[in-house]
């Protein structure tokens, strides 16, 4: 877990004769590995509390009669181990045998096989033949527990990883130990599938082919794989990846470890959202109109022409989508200013407006002015913004671990429920938020959250408010802009009122809005759009449309046939993030690297050479024919790049698929340098892992009674204790002036006055869930099966006013535009309405009209 | 002659009719204690006392008792005391008859724990399958409530102090006191790893003292009646007396408390020798977690009992004689510990469960020759590995067997059957079959 | 939810187990600890008082009571061996299997039994009246060979006496244990274990004092005791 006790004395131990230094009371087992020494391990997971069931890890620890288990055994100086003593190896051998008596011998039809610590451990030091002549346990076999999990008890060797990840990691408690003694099994409850936004990292960590992933189950063999290290393209934490292909397709994708940024995490729709890459519904080739206006696809070269030819010296806007790598972003911020010389451009489509540059009050940065691992050691957390665990997944659990085991004191703001309400010990239930944070005084460390978080309404407020909490109480803010790119478009100048590195412009340009609204009214000429979908996610969807209706020629750069794209003059096909070299800049403003591991569809390229392409044809030159080229622009004309170490970005390979913590080949690999997490995954050594859960005592607590505190949170946590880890509820307890309740009533604060009753609209919120329609992930069948039904929440005194009941159909009115939708009746403040934003036929931006939308709720 | 040495057991052998009833419970020096260390003892001088009495758990592991009252942290509140009456060592029935015929006992050793560490909140962990004990600590309990026993302000003082029962629900695993603590809380009642130890983050995380009832009911009379009458018993290392269930082939089975270090044919003379003068052939001294003896000139203490290879454990007694198939009492002993197995860790889990497949088959007469190197394979496997000491009790148990009667083992082999006419008919039930 | 991923252990009538009276006690329990969690154990022995056995629907209503997930009851509930996973008999006889009985003939008792009730140990009869199984030592060894009907103790029961037993109980005749108690049906001694300790349950949590913690008269510490000895103090 997070280095607890970085802080704690240094002392000296000494491993199979080497001495090594390292911080009192961190796990022998990492602290082994560090040095290359690779004690083996079933139910240990750095990422997780030490349970010490599997009972692998056993070493000799000089003056110790029993044998110690390397995964509970807190290093103090002086101590000497021997991890290779014949007792431990003995016992090693014994564990082996033991959990194979009843495992079946079904690795030839296991997923997991090649790349299964049992069947290395086996393989190294397993006996040759068993001595078990009785018939295995038998369960009934693959039971689909979810829609992406699929269970074989049979292989299980309870190691307990999935269910201490559910429980600890997400707090998604559906998959549980259940029965006992040699009946002991995983199991789900009968009818309660195994629906956590995490599910899929617990494929990854289970040390067999117990847990396996329903859409890559025998779909390919380990050894078959290609794989390179990339960064999830979807949300902004920017979690580090592994892409993996068989035969040129894209079959799987599992997490990175990054201490700093995911941990050892990434969340199912980062796991399970590559179909698009391999999808045959790609653009393939440079496509433009033919004399009966119909799209043919034609040569680089007469695309290139037609372009060249609607742009030249006319009046265009640019609009580019937050999926598009930092590159791709500085070509297209240098195109509109140096070619088109325009400042009308914008990155901001579903976050049309977010006042990002708000944030350069603070700290000259339009951004973060801290970093996630900072969250840790936060003593104050203020969260305002959407819902993270379906946002911004990952961050979500980097929160929940800073509120549970850091002990931070959680406040949230929000106009409705969000899943932060259940550890956060203030909820400030409002939809001034503004307001709220004006009346909040914050201790210590304290990190100030902001993301963007209803689509179409104006947060300026807001953040201006929150950007002087900051300030005056010394704190820290963490701006967490929707997409992967957003950050990198923002610092690259993709936007209106700020060239690269932050320089406000001379005379501001036409934002999103503006752009439509003036394409709509025929004042553009031209309009470059690349990776965007005006028309599926700006928040006014008739606007985007009347834009794309207009007059204006249309350039369109896309990796789909979007609705946009129809209405383009001509399309260029652009490569995916696993096509290509580039880097993604992370809502903490970190570069990270992605690297090329499959080519591209047809004669498909990254959106930069397109545009680098499109420069040259209108005359300007741009030598630029690689990353490394595009770089060295970068660093000579954005000032707060210029040092960055592109070279450096780099990730090289995991030592291919061969490469588990089973340290079977942990000879083989070099172990100086990385260090071993989870089937297929390495990452960069340092300081991590195992430091206790901190019961002011170095020792790891059990996750039971973890999970038992955890669970108490803002439950009862005794006030009056000596314990730091409940310190911050103590001090919670003795908080009177601020409401620290869970129950709704008494947390709403600020409440709006208007409610429906008042005959006035309901202010209408809109929020992304985690599977939508995005262009991306809803090409991946396995997700798109999990949107949710179209609903509107609704606070109850609202529905009673309008006459309508948890669970009616309602009609949402907003111009001409009707939506159908579900009513739940949620803790969400009077006088608003909050419906899912890009669903499966609901497109809450048809709903949207102009700025703070409101929407009408008639009984269908 | 073997003789017995009173005190937790002297009021319910004086009055087994009312020993259990409030009133007589009072007019035989009952509450008495309580009221005297509220009066005039302060917490740490009474841990000082039962320090210095020497008195070591119950419960089976032994340990001081003062010792383990000493490491709660004296600055964090709430803390807990919590009673193990879980009672499930094969052969012990000690518990049962302290809570069923005198439960105020009970109370009042509960309440000197607490005073002692200042918790105000006490809980009885008491086996499931206790119904009548249960009913006479509830009746008990709630009496000392009308009284004014319990809740606020006991006897008068300024103490509050609640005591609340809590029903197990069949799991031996649950009276290793930190499964208690999992199970109490509601959750699977699987050890926890170890350090924290309870005394500092126990039930709920809060600083927690776990006593055995035997244990706690001797606190009244060590408090009344001081250290040094509480020495006149017992050996240097193993002060006092102990309750011992003696059963098995035995003419009067039943609960005899002597002096620790008492010799173990002591023990057996008490219990009215032999049954129907059978020949004695092995003896488990300490529970089924103890291994096997072969002989009784050995004192019932911790330490002499450690020395003989075995251990005094819950002080459960169990003689078998010369009809005993000790291949058979292997089986049931291990099946024992197979189904009580929590699961938690490989070498329990995995270990008592191919135990018991290779016993049967020996059992049967289906054995080969190398079964029984594989079952001490197999205890070598478990023990000193398992998780906790459920495993190793299981290694314990089944290595005795094994080592102290190979030959019997082999004469299954060989002879393809069990030797014995099966005059207790403990071959009538296959094994396995449960509830 | 209908929607079944697999077969589960139990299945629950759909109408709410824990209604009316029950749900009144099943809250008085849920309020009984410090912390409610710790509840779990006694609200699946109502759920058993009501139903029989724990049956899925319980678990529901549990995990709903106690605002946890229906899984983290299952993992709880099925721990417990007196925390039947299908339907029990009327009386539940337990023939103890551990060492000083089966040394001591308990097992010809349960073969005995077996043959009377027409099922083996493990089993239930098919009128529903009698289930038999074969326990683990009921601590009463001295009684060897022991049994428990309903957890009610009778010792010393040789095997046609078990099978008396079992012709009494069938006949709808009253009996007694050893200790001369009532035995009752499995679903009163259910509900027993359940409400076990919970008369002065309101004592425990009344909210004028802190969990565990220091009485509520302002001039006391936790555990306040007199400063001079003998005399009342403050
Ligand atoms: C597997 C196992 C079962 C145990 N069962 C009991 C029991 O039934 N009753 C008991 O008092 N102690 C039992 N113990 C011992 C407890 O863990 C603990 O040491 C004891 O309750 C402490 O109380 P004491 O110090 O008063 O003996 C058991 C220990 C283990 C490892
Ligand atoms: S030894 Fe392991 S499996 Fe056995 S009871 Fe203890 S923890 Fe559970
Ligand atoms: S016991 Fe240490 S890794 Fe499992």
């Amino acid at each position: 877990m997070s280095n607890g006790n970085g802080g704690a004395p240094l002392v000296k131990v000494t491993i199979n004769g080497r001495e090594v230094e390292t911080q009192k009371g961190r796990l022998l087992i990492d602290i082994a590995e560090e040095i290359g020494v690779f004690v083996p391990r079933f139910c240990y997971h750095p990422g997780m509390k030490s349970v010490a069931v599997c009972r692998m890890c056993f070493v000799k620890a000089e003056g110790q009669p029993k044998l110690l288990p390397a995964c509970a055994t807190p290093v103090d100086d002086g101590m000497v181990f021997d991890t290779v003593d014949d007792n431990a190896v003995d016992a090693q051998k014994s564990m082996l045998e033991f959990l194979l008596i009843n495992h079946p011998l079904d690795c030839p039809i296991c997923d997991r096989a090649g790349e299964c610590p049992l069947q290395d451990q086996t393989f190294k030091h397993g006996p040759g033949s068993s001595r078990y002549i009785e018939p295995k346990r038998t369960y009934e076999k693959a039971l689909e527990i979810s829609d992406l999990v699929v269970l074989d008890r049979e292989r299980c060797v309870l190691c307990w990883r999935c269910v201490r990840f559910s429980d600890e990691i997400a707090g998604d408690r559906f998959i549980q130990l259940v029965d006992r003694g040699a009946g002991t099994q995983i199991l789900t409850f009968t009818d309660e599938p195994f629906d956590s936004y995490f599910s899929g990292n617990t494929i990854q960590i289970c040390p067999v082919g117990a847990l396996t992933s329903k859409p890559y189950r025998f779909v390919a063999r380990p050894w078959d794989l290609e794989t390179a290290p990339s960064v999830c393209t979807y949300c902004s934490v920017g979690c580090p990846i592994t892409n993996e292909a068989r035969a040129g397709k894209m079959v799987r994708c599992q997490a990175l470890p990054n201490e700093a940024v995911n941990d050892f995490w990434i969340c199912d729709k980062g796991r399970y959202g590559y179909h698009h890459v391999s999808s045959d519904e790609r653009l393939e080739s440079p496509l433009a109109r033919d004399e009966s206006d119909q799209f043919a696809s034609v040569t680089w070269g007469e695309a290139l022409r037609r372009a060249a030819e609607g742009l030249k010296d006319k009046k265009v806007g640019v609009l580019a989508g937050g999926h598009l790598t930092t590159e791709d972003a500085f070509a297209i911020s240098r195109f509109a200013r140096k070619v088109l010389k325009t400042s009308d451009i914008d990155s901001r489509i579903q976050d049309a407006g977010a006042p990002y540059e708000a944030a350069m009050a603070l700290a000259g940065v339009a951004g973060s002015t801290t970093k996630i691992d900072d969250l840790d050691d936060a003593d104050d957390i203020v969260w305002v913004g959407p819902d993270p665990k379906e946002v911004l997944p990952v961050l979500y659990l980097r929160l929940r671990k800073a509120a549970i085991d850091g002990g931070a004191r959680l406040t949230v703001i929000s106009p409705r429920m969000i899943s932060l309400d259940s550890i956060a010990n203030r909820v400030i239930r409002t939809d001034d938020p503004a307001a709220a944070i004006a009346g909040l005084k914050l201790e210590g460390a304290a990190v100030v959250c902001w993301g963007p978080s209803a689509p179409g309404r104006d947060e300026t407020p807001t953040v201006d408010a929150l950007v002087g909490l900051a300030s005056s109480t010394g704190g820290k803010l963490l701006v967490c802009p929707p997409h992967a790119g957003s950050q990198g478009l923002i610092d690259m100048g993709v936007h209106p009122a700020l060239e690269p590195g932050y320089k406000p412009v001379k005379e501001r340009g036409k934002d999103t809005r503006a752009i439509l609204e003036a394409a709509a009214n025929d004042e553009l000429d031209a309009l470059l759009i690349v990776g965007a979908d005006p028309i599926a996610d700006f928040p006014d969807a008739d606007l985007a449309r009347q834009a794309m209706k207009s007059k204006a020629f249309k350039v369109v750069i896309e990796l789909f046939p979007t609705e946009t794209v129809s209405h383009a003059d001509v399309v260029f096909p652009s490569a995916a993030y696993a096509e290509r070299e580039g880097t993604f800049t992370n809502l903490e403003r970190r570069l990270q690297k992605l690297e090329e591991l499959l080519p591209p569809p047809g004669t498909a390229l990254e959106p930069w050479r397109i545009v680098a392409r499109l420069a040259n044809s209108l005359g300007d030159e741009w030598k630029w024919s690689n990353f490394s080229d595009v770089w060295k622009a970068i660093k000579s004309e954005v000032p707060t790049h210029k040092d960055v170490d592109e070279v450096a970005l780099a990730q090289d390979m995991p030592a291919g698929t061969l490469h588990y913590e089973s340290g079977f080949e942990s000879e083989a690999a070099d172990t100086s340098l990385t260090a071993i997490a989870g089937p297929g995954a390495q990452y960069p050594k340092g300081f991590r892992s195992g430091a206790p859960f901190q019961t002011g005592q170095n020792w790891p607590l059990s996750w039971e009674l973890r999970a038992f505190e955890a669970e108490q949170r803002p439950g009862f946590i005794p006030a009056v204790t000596g314990d730091g880890d409940e310190d911050s509820a103590g001090r919670l307890a003795e908080e009177s002036d601020t409401p620290f309740v869970s129950d709704p009533e008494a947390s709403t604060e600020g409440t709006s006055a208007t409610g429906a009753g008042s005959g006035r609209p309901l202010a209408l919120y809109a929020g992304r869930q985690i599977y939508d329609e995005g262009t991306m992930v809803s090409k991946s069948v396995a997700l798109r099966n999990l949107q949710k039904k179209p609903f509107v929440e609704l606070n109850d005194e609202d529905a009673k006013e309008l006459g309508v009941a948890d669970g009616d159909e309602v009609v949402l009115v907003s111009g001409e535009s009707e939506a159908r939708a579900k009513v739940v009746i949620a803790d969400i403040t009077r006088g608003c309405a909050f419906v899912p934003y890009d669903q499966i036929d609901f497109r809450a931006n048809e709903l949207i009209k102009g700025i703070d939308p409101t929407v009408e709720v008639r009984p269908a | 002659m073997a003789a017995e040495a009173l005190v937790v057991m002297k009021r319910l052998r004086e009055n087994p009719k009312d020993a259990w009833t409030l009133d007589r419970y009072s007019d035989t020096g009952g509450y008495e204690a309580i009221k005297s260390v509220l009066k005039d003892v302060s917490a740490d001088d009474l841990i000082e006392l039962v320090k210095n009495s020497g008195l070591r758990g119950r419960g089976g592991a032994g340990f001081p008792t003062g010792m383990k009252w000493s490491f709660v942290p004296k600055d964090v509140f709430p803390k807990y005391v919590v009673i193990n009456h879980d009672e499930g060592e094969p052969g012990t029935f000690k518990d049962r008859e302290l809570a069923e015929l005198d439960p105020h006992q009970v109370l009042e050793g509960i309440m000197i724990a607490a005073w002692a560490n200042q918790a105000n909140k006490a809980f009885i962990y008491c086996r499931g399958e206790f119904a009548l004990g249960s009913r006479r600590l509830d009746s008990a309990i709630a009496e000392c409530y009308e009284k004014g026993y319990l809740g606020r302000g006991i006897f008068g003082s300024k103490f509050d102090l609640d005591i609340i029962l809590h029903r197990g629900a069949g799991a031996y695993i649950c009276g290793e006191e930190s499964a208690l603590l999992d199970s109490l809380e509601g959750f699977r009642g699987q050890p926890r790893l170890r350090p924290p130890f309870p005394a500092v983050k126990g039930l709920y995380g809060q600083p927690t003292v776990i006593n055995n009832t035997e244990t706690v009911s001797t606190l009244p009379h060590i408090v009344t009646n001081g250290v040094d009458w509480f020495k006149q018993w017992g050996t240097e290392k193993s002060p006092g007396t102990k309750m011992l269930s003696v059963s098995g082939h035995v003419n009067k089975p039943g609960n005899y408390e002597v002096a620790l270090g008492t010799k173990l044919s002591d023990v057996l003379e008490l219990a009215g020798g032999m049954l129907n003068g059978n020949a004695f052939k092995a003896v488990i001294p300490g529970g089924a977690s103890a291994p096997l003896l072969t002989a009784t000139d050995v004192a019932m203490d911790f330490e002499a009992l450690k020395e003989a290879g075995s251990m005094l454990g819950s002080g459960a007694v169990v003689f078998m004689d010369e009809t005993t198939c000790m291949v058979r009492n292997a089986l049931v002993t291990t099946e024992f510990f197979e189904h009580e197995s929590c699961g938690k860790c490989t070498p329990c889990r995995e270990g008592t469960w191919w135990a018991v497949k290779v016993l049967e088959r020996v059992e049967h007469g289906e054995g080969r020759q190398e079964d029984m190197d594989l079952l001490l394979d197999i205890c070598d496997g478990i023990d000193g590995r398992s998780f906790c000491p459920l495993g190793d009790a299981a290694s314990w148990a089944l290595r005795s067997n094994v080592k102290l009667f190979r030959e019997e083992f082999e004469r299954h082999v060989v002879d393809g059957a069990c030797p014995y006419d099966d005059e207790h008919g403990a071959h009538k039930v296959l094994v396995g079959r449960r509830e | 939810m209908t929607v079944k991923i697999h077969k589960g252990d139990s299945n629950g009538a759909p109408e709410p187990v824990l209604a009316g009276e029950t749900r009144e006690v099943a809250e008085a329990i849920a309020a009984k600890y410090p912390n409610s969690r710790s509840a779990v154990l006694p609200l699946l022995f109502l759920v058993q008082s009501v139903e029989g056995y724990v049956t899925e629907q319980g678990m529901r209503e549990v995990a709903e009571l106690l605002d946890l997930t229906p899984a983290q009851i299952l993992a709880s509930g099925s721990f417990y061996t007196m925390l039947k996973k299908k339907p029990q008999g009327e009386y539940l006889v337990s023939v103890c299997r551990n060492i000083s009985c089966t040394h001591n003939g308990a097992r010809k008792v349960i073969a005995a039994l077996e043959e009377r009730l027409g099922i083996e140990a493990g089993g239930t009869t098919a009128d529903g009246k009698f289930s038999l199984e074969a326990a683990e030592c009921l601590a009463t060894c001295d009684g060897a060979p022991s049994m428990q009907i309903n957890y009610e103790d009778f010792y010393k029961v040789a095997p046609d006496k078990a099978v008396e037993l079992v012709d009494a109980l069938a006949k709808g005749t009253q009996v007694r244990s050893t200790r001369d108690e009532v035995v009752k049906t499995s679903k009163e001694i259910s509900r027993e274990v359940a409400c076990a300790g919970l008369r002065w349950a309101e004592a425990g949590v009344e909210d004028a004092r802190t969990i565990g913690g220091e009485s509520p008269m302002p001039d006391t510490k936790p555990g306040f005791r007199p400063k001079v000895p003998g005399k009342e103090g403050d």
